[in-house]
């Protein structure tokens, strides 16, 4: 079965910065297999007509991601997803990092009227899913 | 004879405007460009807008149709007062489009544009593009063709008229005016603006394209016959020709109308409100897109905020007025 098109959405509404919405979905669909390496994304420009945003914006979204080694990007041959292994051990530092920003998360969800077990069972599913890599 | 052809032509363009009319509230549930509830676009406020809009628009043609009448009779035998005539025509329109846009503005409850904006990170490669390549290429250099042949033509006659610098000064504004607007819906356009579908987006796009270079690639075609045919060969070229030129455009017509069914109504419409000017041109400088679908059902809109777009058509519209003001302005000496 032919895979569906990796999607980017932009939320206009929210306090998260458009550049970084888009890193951040990007960098998912890097890091869960959906834009698997050598893949060419589209141009900036491309892109940013797509979401109605400036290409500054897109452009700072594809340099951040280059800058932390998601992509390749090439003068002339647009942003390429990198070949990146992902490093076998986390120091504690990243760890508390993630405890730190799933709890910003978490407490940013829970002001927008996600109840607590809504927000435990999401984290559940979330877990098990992770269980299984 | 002439003056009840042009009179007639005078009122064909409210009589299309009045079939359309109807359809100006279905994209995307707005109603002379400005996003409203459903209810707002049932109810009977909206209904007694679109009636002072149809009789605005009507009552101004009328206008135009007695200035022609009352006329002296041998201005109908020049074919651009027949231009003059519909370019004010258009103007009037434009203007009762722009106070029925502020009525419902006014008057409807605002609808926040969508908060949510998504793109598909499709691979460039797409099955089927060469035909619409094809397309697009040929969209771009159709209405070029007519001035460039008719001034190497005229280059080896080596016969010029007072008209020749004008009317290809304005076919090749057209040229421009289509170059980038073909150029803008395949390169400067948002997918999902005109098909939830990239592929599908592309094709009606493409045939948008088409259709716009089709008109204006004929109109260029037919100034530029005018300056090589001797005046007793017209009517042979028209019989032939016009035919001809009305079945290509009605065809491409049908294949866009088969496939907007399947594009604009489902697509989504990320524009606010206020980028869309009298509700027909569209400036929106925090929008890269170079081109968008009007609001009004009727085509598209350039996006006037974007230097290229702003650039060409400044560049586009002195020629064409430039050239119309020049053959006006000889014709009225020699009468």
């Amino acid at each position: 079965m032919k895979k569906p098109p990796a999607k980017v959405l932009l939320d206009l509404d929210s306090a998260v910065a458009a550049w970084r919405q888009i890193a951040d979905q990007l960098r998912t669909l890097i890091v869960e297999g959906a834009l698997p390496p050598g893949e060419a994304l589209p141009p900036v420009r491309r892109l940013a007509i797509d979401l109605g945003v400036h290409f500054n914006t897109v452009a700072e979204a594809y340099r951040s991601l280059a800058a932390e080694g998601f992509l390749e990007i090439a003068h002339g041959h647009g942003a390429r997803v990198a070949e990146r292994e992902n490093p076998r051990r986390a120091t504690p530092e990243v760890a508390v990092d993630f405890r730190r920003r799933l709890r910003e998360l978490v407490a940013g969800m829970r002001a927008r009227g996600l109840s607590p077990r809504q927000a435990a069972g999401e984290l559940r599913l979330m877990a098990a899913g992770l269980e299984k890599l | 004879m002439t003056r009840i052809l042009a009179i007639l032509l005078v009122f064909a363009q409210p009589a299309i405007r009045d079939l359309l009319s109807g359809r100006w509230k279905t994209r995307g549930n707005t109603l002379f460009s400005v996003r409203v509830d459903p209810a707002f676009a049932a109810s009977d406020t909206a209904r007694a807008i679109m009636r002072t809009f149809r009789l605005r628009v009507w009552l101004w043609t009328a206008v135009v149709a007695v200035a022609f009448a009352l006329a002296p009779a041998d201005a109908f035998h020049r074919s651009h007062w027949i231009t003059v005539a519909l370019l004010v025509t258009l103007a009037g329109n434009t203007v009762a489009f722009a106070l029925a846009n502020r009525a419902v503005s006014t008057m409807a409850s605002p609808v926040p544009a969508p908060a949510t904006r998504t793109a598909t990170l499709h691979s460039p490669g797409e099955p089927g593009v060469v035909p619409l390549a094809l397309i697009e290429w040929c969209g771009m250099l159709f209405p070029l063709l007519p001035p460039v042949a008719a001034s190497i033509l005229l280059i080896l006659r080596a016969a010029p008229s007072v008209f020749v610098a004008p009317m290809l000064a304005i076919s090749y504004a057209i040229a421009l005016l289509q170059i980038q607007t073909v150029w803008s819906l395949r390169f400067g356009a948002r997918e999902s603006d005109w098909a939830p579908d990239p592929a599908l987006s592309r094709r009606y796009r493409a045939y948008s394209g088409l259709i716009n270079t089709l008109i204006f690639g004929f109109i260029s075609l037919n100034g530029c016959t005018l300056l090589l045919v001797p005046p007793g060969r017209m009517f042979t070229y028209f019989a032939v020709s016009l035919p001809a030129q009305i079945v290509v455009t009605f065809v491409a017509f049908r294949l866009r109308a088969w496939l907007k069914r399947h594009t604009v109504e489902s697509s989504s419409d990320p524009m606010p409100d206020d980028a869309w000017k009298w509700g027909q041109f569209y400036f929106n400088p925090a929008d890269s897109a170079l081109v968008v679908p009007a609001r009004s059902d009727v085509g598209f809109s350039p996006n006037f905020a974007r230097p290229s777009v702003w650039i060409t058509w400044t560049v586009a519209n002195l020629g064409v007025f430039g050239g119309l003001a020049y053959v006006l302005r000889a014709t009225l000496h020699s009468m």
